[in-house]
């Protein structure tokens, strides 16, 4: 009965991509560029009007980020990072359904420690604080939304070792589906205001301001608040039984 | 054979690239350190150390974007990760440890006969 379900689902899937998909590709070197949205940058001239970006001085430039890495991630391929974001979705999905598939419903516990358990108290707002300064200043220095995520995990998996009544509650599912409904609601801005989805809509300010780049400060905030509740979700669903 | 010491003499010579050499030549050690550990957990140690090692080499290639999420992910998430499911499926492995190996040695002998 399986092979015959995988010969249905594989006949369907070659149906679609003979029959349907590969007549719609252009030949090879017919393609007009001029329909593609990367038109524009490809032919971008860098010899004529070139004027050199100077740090707290150039003002309402193209992408106004002092970091090169981000104003592609979340600029010029903003698009490929929702794909990426929702990939993650899908990974922690997985993870959660691996772990309640296990035999064992025991609870992990750990034995407690009073020094771990002060010294968590002093260090925890510190982690906090630093994931929150990566992704908000994504931006201007080295990380993004994705490593300040994944270091405000880690202070609640901190949380976790040195505290055994600490359970990562709903709150944390809530703060993710808001946060990802808010990026998808950010392109749909842009599409209303600029024409194209997730479209840098804001004025770009001064380069090296902390308000400056539009709207990489405030996808990067959602990336961030999505990527820490999901993956404390992650350790969480690992954890409880 | 000459001329390929003389060239990695010179270059050791260079402090960042004699980091680098150090940096890789460690990684490869506990790469395979990782491969023929007995324990599971001794690997698992030994992949976050690799992380840890390479968060190096990324800074000195100028990746610091890379280096920050390899710190965070590679080293602390994904070690924890793996540490937790596999202490939940060791905890299976206690309470019917028996079943599991007389299951063990049955599939032993089924190898055998292959």
């Amino acid at each position: 009965m399986r092979r015959v379900w995988a010969i249905l689902v594989a006949g369907v899937f070659l149906y679609f991509l003979v029959g349907q998909f590969l007549p719609i590709i252009p030949t090879f070197g017919n393609v007009d560029l001029f329909t593609r949205v990367a038109f524009d940058i490809i032919n971008k001239s860098t010899t004529t009007n070139y004027n050199a970006v100077e740090f707290k001085k150039s003002k309402d430039l193209e992408d106004g980020s002092a970091n090169v890495v981000t104003s592609i991630v979340v600029n010029y391929r903003s698009f490929d990072t929702l794909g990426e974001v929702s990939v993650l979705f899908c990974a922690a999905i997985g993870v959660g359904i691996l772990a309640s598939m296990l035999k064992s419903k025991k609870r992990i516990e750990f034995e407690e420690h009073k020094v771990l358990m002060i010294s968590t108290g002093i260090v925890l707002p510190l982690i906090l604080l630093f994931g929150a300064y990566i992704f908000i200043h994504g931006h201007l220095s080295p990380g993004g939304g994705f490593p300040g995520g994944t270091t405000i995990a880690l202070g609640i998996l901190l949380l976790m070792l040195s505290n055994n009544e600490f359970k990562v509650t709903d709150v944390a599912k809530h703060v993710e589906q808001s946060a990802g409904a808010g990026y998808v609601v950010i392109g749909l801005m842009g599409m209303a205001i600029g024409g194209v989805f997730l479209i840098n809509f804001l004025p770009t300010g001064v380069v090296g301001n902390l308000f400056s780049a539009g709207v990489v400060p405030i996808v990067y905030t959602f990336i961030g608040f999505k990527v820490g509740a999901e993956l404390s979700n992650v350790i969480s669903d690992l954890r409880e039984g | 054979m000459t001329d390929f010491f003389k060239s990695l003499i010179e270059m050791l010579r260079d402090p960042v690239s004699a980091m680098s050499v150090l940096v890789g030549g460690l990684m490869i050690v506990f790469a395979l350190f990782a491969v023929e550990a007995k324990k599971i957990v001794d690997s698992l140690i030994a992949l976050s150390a690799i992380s840890l090692l390479s968060v190096l080499l990324f800074v000195v290639l100028k990746a610091p974007d890379v280096a920050i999420t390899e710190a965070a992910v590679g080293s602390g998430l994904a070690t924890a990760v793996m540490l937790f499911a596999l202490w939940r499926v060791d905890s299976k492995a206690d309470s019917d440890s028996q079943q599991i190996k007389k299951t063990n040695k049955q599939s032993d002998e089924a190898g055998e006969k292959r």
